[in-house]
């Protein structure tokens, strides 16, 4: 009973996901729940905002949204002001997509509700659009001439570690996402699987870890919009970075 | 249906609709939620701009209003001032005018007075020398009864009072 190889010896599935035609269903339809929790409170707030005094959704929506045009404007200046509704959505998106983890589920990777920031899909697809997004920035900021002495920039040798920073830095941004979520689901995976043996350690320590894994979520949607913002900066300041 | 992936960090078709997911979601963020938002949010902004400006613009006035008005009061008390002085100043002239013009009259009276007096006692005087000439005539003629010169008589007569009148007048002053 005591052992400690029998007691790690727990069957946690990593990586499984519902799929029907090579499409990780779970995901799909996880993100569709959260894209519509977002949309549907931007929707809801469309009909109700007010110029006068906010209501609490209203004042959710009008921190983040003004936190993300300090950034725009103190980082890139505001002619980027075009940059705003990307970080919203990232981090609405994102933020609500990690709070899904939090809804109850067996097992992570084959509960209904996994997050699906937890899927690679999801965090490279956002990661793309980031990197598509700041070279395009970048090549519009600089010509495109301009753009490609950037990876020659002084000293010259160190080239071929510009063209990986620049391909790091998507990656980066998906991976961690991806990780923090990832790890977080297979936390609350042990801790469940734990139940059998150590009831009550179990049901002491999965809602802490919940709430710790609501906290990574929001640290996680912050992190993602603040360096979309930062690396729009960095392709289009003045001289590289 | 559950299928173990080979690879987790490798993304599969499911790739492709969660990048359309995401970009609809940008989409429909920055076309529709967005805007209405920064409208009410500049709204709100211009009107607490506004009710900012309106009450500096009102503390600018009541500013003025009490200068204007410590002003006013200051001047009030100025000019009351002036006229308490100027009354108090009229009212010591008018009795000082009084004083002098009752001073003056009284002088004036009391040297009509005197004048007065001293007419009448120089003309009693003058009837008691006048008779008493006469008197002193008649008397002497009636001792004499005869005519004497009644001209050489006359002149010793008149030096005799004034002689003493002289006198008289020389003692007057005690009596005074």
């Amino acid at each position: 009973m005591l052992d400690p190889a029998g007691l790690l010896a727990v069957n946690i599935p990593v990586g499984d996901h519902v799929t029907r035609g090579g499409l990780n269903l779970d995901t799909i339809w996880t993100t569709a729940v959260a894209s519509a929790v977002v949309l549907g409170m931007g929707f809801y707030l469309r009909s109700r905002a007010t110029a006068g005094v906010p209501g609490r959704l209203q004042l959710f929506w009008e921190t983040i949204v003004g936190w993300v045009q300090d950034q725009v404007e103190s980082s890139l200046g505001p002619q980027y002001r075009r940059v705003v509704p990307l970080g919203v959505a990232i981090f609405m998106l994102v933020l609500a997509a990690n709070w899904i983890e939090i809804l109850p589920g067996l097992y992570h990777n084959t509960d209904y509700a996994p997050a699906p920031t937890a899927d690679v899909n999801l965090t490279y697809a956002m990661a793309i659009v980031v990197f598509v997004l700041t070279n395009a920035a970048g090549i519009r900021s600089r010509g495109f001439g301009g753009y490609l002495k950037n990876f020659f920039r002084k000293p010259v040798a160190m080239f071929p570690l510009h063209i990986i920073e620049e391909i790091a830095k998507p990656l980066t941004l998906a991976l961690r996402l991806f990780g923090n979520l990832f790890s977080g689901g297979i936390m609350i995976a042990l801790l469940i699987s734990f139940i059998p043996k150590f009831y009550a350690f179990s049901i002491i320590f999965t809602p802490v870890w919940k709430l710790f894994d609501m906290f990574i979520g929001v640290i996680q949607a912050f992190i993602f919009a603040l360096l979309t913002i930062l690396y729009f900066q960095f392709a289009t300041e003045e001289g590289g970075h | 249906m559950l299928v173990a992936s080979s690879n987790f960090l490798v993304p599969n078709a499911t790739f492709v609709v969660e990048l359309v997911a995401f970009l609809l979601v940008v989409f429909i963020l920055a076309r529709y939620i967005l805007p209405p938002i920064n409208k009410v949010m500049d709204e709100r902004q211009t009107t607490i701009r506004q009710a900012l400006a309106d009450a500096e613009e009102a503390k600018r006035r009541h500013e003025e209003a009490e200068a204007e008005y410590s002003r006013l009061v200051n001047e009030g008390r100025t000019q009351a001032r002036a006229v308490v002085d100027e009354a108090n100043r009229m009212a010591e002239q008018a009795r000082r005018e009084r004083r002098e013009q009752a001073d003056r009259e009284y002088d004036m009276r009391v040297a009509q007075a005197s004048a007065d007096i001293e007419a009448q006692a120089r003309r009693a005087s003058e009837q008691l020398r006048e008779q008493t000439a006469d008197l002193a005539i008649a008397a002497a003629e009636k001792v004499l009864r005869e005519g004497i010169d009644r001209s050489a008589q006359r002149s010793l007569v008149d030096r005799t009072i004034e002689e003493l009148v002289h006198t008289d007048s020389a003692r007057q002053p005690e009596n005074a």
